[in-house]
């Protein structure tokens, strides 16, 4: 394991985030990758598979971004586009609104935390961190356009590493939704090891979304940091499509009164896929809400994993939580491991969660049948309207055609 | 030279090697743990050979193995070198009347409602003939035996009946299953054993409670239950009075063995001494009980009751082998002050169209923490399982914590699984409706956490049930206000 850790590592030049490098590498080194008695990764190998498939990494190679440009789908509709973590200039587009700014890390002073405890690979992240953006929406900016940013992990020449960092900032009453799409190019093995940070500040509303499509040879490790403050709404839908091991860590910190989250997933694993998700909403003050709605559609011999963590502390008095975790297996050979985990210190509150785990209905398929429609459609019809319950929280009617496209694609596929 | 004399030999001359000599008409061994230690228990219980050498090999494993740490428990490290592994069971100071009783114990069986009779026996006053506990013992073993069915200590059990015990004894849980199993295989006091014939429907509730010298079963104690082909029993442990004890670790294993069309009912009510308000003392119960179907049509259903103990550890499970068979699970686990409880169950669907059912309710007060911990597993080939599990936890007191840790694996698409879980407290519109009918607020929590824990309490044989719902109650007092 620490072989791959070291041909993980970049070799550190000099930039301005030297000594952030330094202390998340000694604290990576020290932890190592995450194997299989780690708790938090005992369904997700996915350090063993990195180990077997970057054991010859040596570096990523220059792309050739006329040829992204042509094979990515939907990049024309993305502000920002990073190409193996880096931002590309030249795909990228970027008139940005008013109210809206875009700016480098280091333009910022941006200097990311790094604590012992953090997860693994978001270690791994701040040790291999090379620039980045950050997104401000100013305070009271209203922004009506969705900013998509579109991040490609291209081994179309060799075996390719990404390690993007994104941090997004909702200043005081700003409104604004973003879109992460994650995807790749080529045949080679990749791994796309993201990071993004979101706090969102007083009275403002943050609706954030993260779709992966990625290709049956890329590897996924997101970490999504979010801060909300009071009376603050956030949003997040993830919607997930694929790749051959995809983790999605997304953790939020309701940290003070009467501030809401919404978590919507979708993840819909096929053939050898393995989709993990694992959430964390942590109810720190009194008065807050939280909903957290997932749902996997499981096919093949694919293997789907959720775990979903409230935490309620003692302050946060008050408190409503809601979690709720819905799995379709349609194959046999589909397996889905559940762990929806409640903590809770604090009494006055409210909290619940159910799981629920089974094939498609028969008499809702019988019925569809009685009434001439083929077993086939039958079947689409009843998942899309599973999927739909999740994907119709996406309130841009671009972005939600092009995931229900996906949708498509992968259950008629 | 007998096989026993033996071992004894062996024991001796090793011993010596040692430097280190134990008086064999001692009744004590001395503290600490060793594979002499060892010898010496098997020796003083004169066991067949093989079982010394199961109970070594269990020390060999556990040697190896390391305490867990993963439950979310709090506590400081056991030595198990500190720990007299055997002495023989003590004869109990006969009083001459109740009223030398300690007065607060007297209290609380006035409040769990505990016949005198039975007050008499638990404290250990001498109890008229009459009625004497040992008679009415001996008439239920006859009728026992009529029916052939075999309810004795274990230790009786490895003399009189060794190839049972040897075909069952760790075929459910077996010697390296866990850090205190393998404990517990390596130290096995005693315990009971239970045999239940083929069709035998056993007509009465078997209990510890019946069977004497089953008072002093010692603090790693192991019970074996096997029901053959269409046989059914109902097996009862524990007992509602609170039980103080001065070995602060208990590390018990039961195992069960259901054949097809059986069917075994195991309840429990837990009271050990959960330690005082200060959270000084009290019990660390960590129990291994784990149940197979292995026929087809099997069903084994463990409900228990958990009040006692300073920390809780405590996972009845069902090994669902056989198709079609049945699992189920009733818990009430309530803790009070300082106490912690992390228990829960598995639930290993092997078989075919098998189906299991967990209810279980938490009820956390004072300054303690309460954890379920469950695992429902369903494996490739088993089609058409049914799963659905209820965890609710309910908060008295805004000090105390409830978790809840499920996990669900499922490997096949046929299967249907459901959990749920809620926490809650107790609504003030609830108390507000009871005060206002003249009922107080700590008897309104009463009536409430037992309505709570209804579900679970009825599944209880009756005069238990009735006991058990005081003793929520009892539990519970002073936790209001």
């Amino acid at each position: 394991m620490t072989e791959v850790l070291e041909r993980l590592l970049q070799k550190p030049e000099d930039n301005s985030f030297s000594s952030v490098r330094e202390q998340a590498s000694l604290l990576i080194k020290e932890k190592g990758l995450p194997d299989k008695k780690n708790e938090e990764y005992k369904y997700t190998p996915i350090s063993r598979i990195l180990e077997k498939s970057f054991a010859n990494y040596t570096g990523n190679k220059q792309s050739q971004l006329d040829v992204l440009r042509t094979k990515i789908p939907g990049l024309s509709m993305a502000q920002m586009v990073f190409v193996n973590g880096q931002f590309s200039e030249e795909l990228s587009h970027c008139p940005c609104p008013i109210g809206m700014e875009v700016s480098t890390l280091e333009d910022k002073n941006y200097s990311a935390s790094v604590e012992a405890n953090a997860d693994e690979y978001a270690l791994l992240n701040a040790s291999n961190l090379n620039g980045g953006t950050i997104i401000t929406f100013k305070k009271g900016a209203v922004i009506e356009p969705l900013i998509a940013i579109v991040h490609i992990t291209d081994s179309s020449k060799n075996q390719a590493v990404a390690y993007p960092r994104v941090v997004i900032r909702a200043e005081e009453n700003a409104q604004a939704s973003v879109v992460e799409l994650f995807t790749g190019y080529g045949d080679a093995a990749s791994f796309t090891n993201a990071v993004t940070e979101i706090s969102c500040a007083n009275r403002s509303m943050l609706t954030y979304i993260k779709i992966g499509n990625e290709n049956d040879n890329q590897l996924h490790v997101g970490n999504t940091n979010v801060d909300v403050a009071g009376n603050a709404v956030f949003t997040s839908i993830t919607a997930n499509f694929g790749g051959q091991m995809v983790r999605n860590n997304l953790r939020i910190a309701l940290h003070e009164s009467y501030s809401e989250a919404h978590l919507f997933g979708l993840y819909m694993p096929d053939n050898k896929e393995h989709i993990d998700n694992h959430t964390v909403v942590d109810h720190q003050m009194p008065n807050c809400e939280s909903n957290e709605l997932y749902k996997g559609i499981l096919n093949g011999s694919s293997t789907g994993v959720f775990n979903g963590k409230i935490f309620v502390q003692q302050d946060a008095q008050k408190t409503n939580a809601f979690q709720s975790n819905k799995n379709i297996l349609l194959s046999d050979n589909a397996a889905i491991n559940t762990k929806p985990q409640l903590e809770i210190w604090a009494d006055d509150v409210k909290c619940s969660h159910g799981c629920t785990t089974g094939k498609l209905d028969n008499e809702q398929l019988f019925y569809l049948k009685s009434r001439g429609i083929d077993e086939s459609s039958a079947k689409v019809l009843l998942v899309t309207a599973f999927a739909n319950e999740v994907l119709e929280q996406i309130k841009d009617e671009k972005v939600r055609v092009y995931v229900q496209n996906l949708l498509h694609k992968k259950i008629e596929g | 030279m007998s096989k026993d004399a033996e071992i004894l030999d062996e024991f001796t001359s090793k011993e010596y090697e040692h430097g280190w000599t134990v008086d064999l008409e001692a009744d004590e061994a001395p503290k600490g743990l060793n594979e002499d230690i060892i010898r010496f228990i098997s020796a003083k219980k004169e066991e067949p050979e093989w079982l010394l050498e199961w109970r070594l090999k269990a020390f060999r494993h556990w040697q190896k193995m390391e305490e867990p740490s993963w439950a979310a428990i709090k506590y400081p490290k056991v030595n198990f070198q500190d720990i007299i592994y055997y002495s023989a069971p003590k004869k109990q100071k006969k009083l001459k009347s109740l009223d030398e009783v300690d007065p607060e114990l007297r209290e609380t069986f006035k409040k769990l409602g505990i016949s005198l009779e039975e007050q008499k026996r638990l404290t250990g006053v001498a109890v008229d003939a009459v009625i004497d506990s040992v008679s009415v013992a001996t008439t239920f073993k006859e009728t026992l035996a009529e029916l052939g069915i075999i309810f004795c200590s274990f230790s009786e059990a490895v003399q009189d009946h060794p190839n049972l015990v040897k075909k069952y004894l760790g075929s459910v849980v077996p010697q390296n299953d866990n850090y205190y199993a393998a404990l517990n295989s390596a130290v096995f006091s005693d315990g009971s054993f239970c045999y239940i014939p083929k069709g035998v429907h056993c007509p009465m509730e078997l209990s510890t409670y019946f069977r004497i010298n089953a008072a002093n079963t010692g603090q790693f104690e192991r019970t074996l239950i096997v029901a053959e082909e269409g046989a059914y029993v109902s097996y009862l442990e524990g007992c509602t009075a609170p039980q103080r004890d001065e070995n602060q670790l208990h590390a018990a294993v039961v195992e069960i063995y259901v054949h097809a069309d059986a069917e075994v009912k195991y309840s429990t009510v837990q009271n050990w001494y959960p330690g005082d308000k200060n959270g000084k003392g009290g019990i660390y119960n960590f129990v291994t009980k784990r149940g197979i179907c292995a026929g087809d049509h099997a069903k084994l259903s463990w409900t228990q009751v958990e009040t006692g103990s300073a920390v809780t550890w405590k996972y009845p499970s069902c090994i669902l082998k056989g198709d079609y068979s049945v699992g189920e699970f009733y818990s009430v686990a309530v803790t009070n002050n300082y106490q912690q409880a992390d228990t829960g169950t598995k639930m290993i669907h092997l078989g075919k169209g098998s189906k299991s059912r967990i209810v279980s309710k938490g009820i956390s007060a004072g300054f303690s923490q309460n954890s379920y911990r469950g695992l429902v597993q369903v494996h490739k080939r088993s089609e058409n399982v049914r799963n659905f599990s209820q965890c609710d936890s309910l908060l008295l007191g805004d000090k105390c914590g409830a978790h809840t840790f499920p996990y669900i694996e499922v490997d096949n698409s046929t299967a249907q699984v459901e959990h749920e879980a809620t926490t809650s407290k107790i609504g003030e519109d609830q108390i507000f409706y009871c005060n206002q009918r003249g009922i107080d607020t700590e008897a309104a929590v009463a009536l409430i956490v037992n309505g709570y824990a209804k579900e679970v309490l009825n599944k209880l044989p009756m005069e238990f049930a009735v006991e058990a719902q005081k003793l929520l109650a009892l539990t519970l007092e002073g936790s209001v206000g």
